[in-house]
């Protein structure tokens, strides 16, 4: 085994390579896709107030559960809710481009994996 | 909406030609490279490699057993035994103590990721998902 390659004598190349993966990842059109999403859902007080609704009879209705049963009312609110969060443009927009950026990052995984011949993302995940 | 301009923007080859470099270096590490030659080390060392195969076989068989006897208390002290002398072996201590390194500059590595990404990147790329 090689223990003194230059790599190894300069192990701030590593942090260099890292910094350029995530530039690239940054500023591609994945990454500027959800960050655009994201701005034009925090805009709109309407999606915002929907989200805000939806959370709070989820948290009910938990609660309901948890304790006994839960209200039909509120289970029927809950349904409503979720198909109107669904049917959002901007929600739905949001979503969409947050899974295109997470298979982006996830490609990304696979091709370091192939390289190293281990699965990297299980490398880093702290336990 | 906050505009971008789509020529300023990283194509996806680009991207995953900076992940293919980023893992080059990675493989030139001193952790990776000690690890995989304490995997291989670990893999040739017979001694390891015989006590791993006996405490395999002694944790099948009672698992066999015990669907319908308790383990006896003999059968637990021969696992403890064996283990104890698996641990012992210098190729299995180098093995976990570069795995241990190479966990840790990986995780550091997936710390600084997750931030810069604005995600988990280990949780979004868990096994099941898609991810190796």
């Amino acid at each position: 085994m090689d223990n003194t390659t230059p790599l190894d004598a300069n192990p701030a190349l590593l942090d260099e390579a890292l910094h350029n993966l995530i530039e690239q990842l940054t500023h591609s059109e994945s990454f500027a896709r959800l960050r655009s999403a994201e701005q034009n859902l925090m805009n709109d007080e309407q999606a915002l107030s929907l989200l805000n609704r939806l959370a709070e009879v989820q948290q009910k209705v938990k609660a309901q559960q948890q304790s006994g049963k839960p209200s039909e009312e509120d289970v029927r609110r809950l349904q409503q809710l979720q198909v109107e969060v669904a049917e959002h443009p901007l929600i739905q927009e949001y979503e969409y481009s947050r899974e295109a950026y997470i298979a982006l990052v996830r490609q990304v995984n696979q091709h370091i994996s192939q390289e190293i011949g281990l699965d990297f993302a299980s490398l880093t995940r702290r336990w | 909406m906050e505009p971008y301009n789509e020529l300023e923007l990283t194509p996806t080859s680009v991207v995953l030609e900076s992940a293919r470099q980023y893992a080059g270096v990675f493989k030139n590490t001193r952790q990776y490279q000690n690890f995989v030659s304490a995997y291989n080390h670990f893999l040739e060392d017979e001694v390891a490699q015989q006590t791993l195969y006996q405490l395999r076989q002694k944790q099948e068989q009672i698992r066999n057993q015990h669907l319908s006897t308790p383990v006896s208390e003999a059968d637990q002290a021969e696992i403890k035994r064996l283990e104890q002398i698996f641990f012992e072996q210098p190729a299995v201590r180098s093995y976990l103590d570069a795995q241990n390194d190479l966990l840790a500059l990986a995780q550091k590595q997936g710390d600084t990721l997750s931030e810069a990404l604005g995600l988990d990147f280990a949780g979004v790329c868990r096994r099941g998902g898609c991810c190796g």
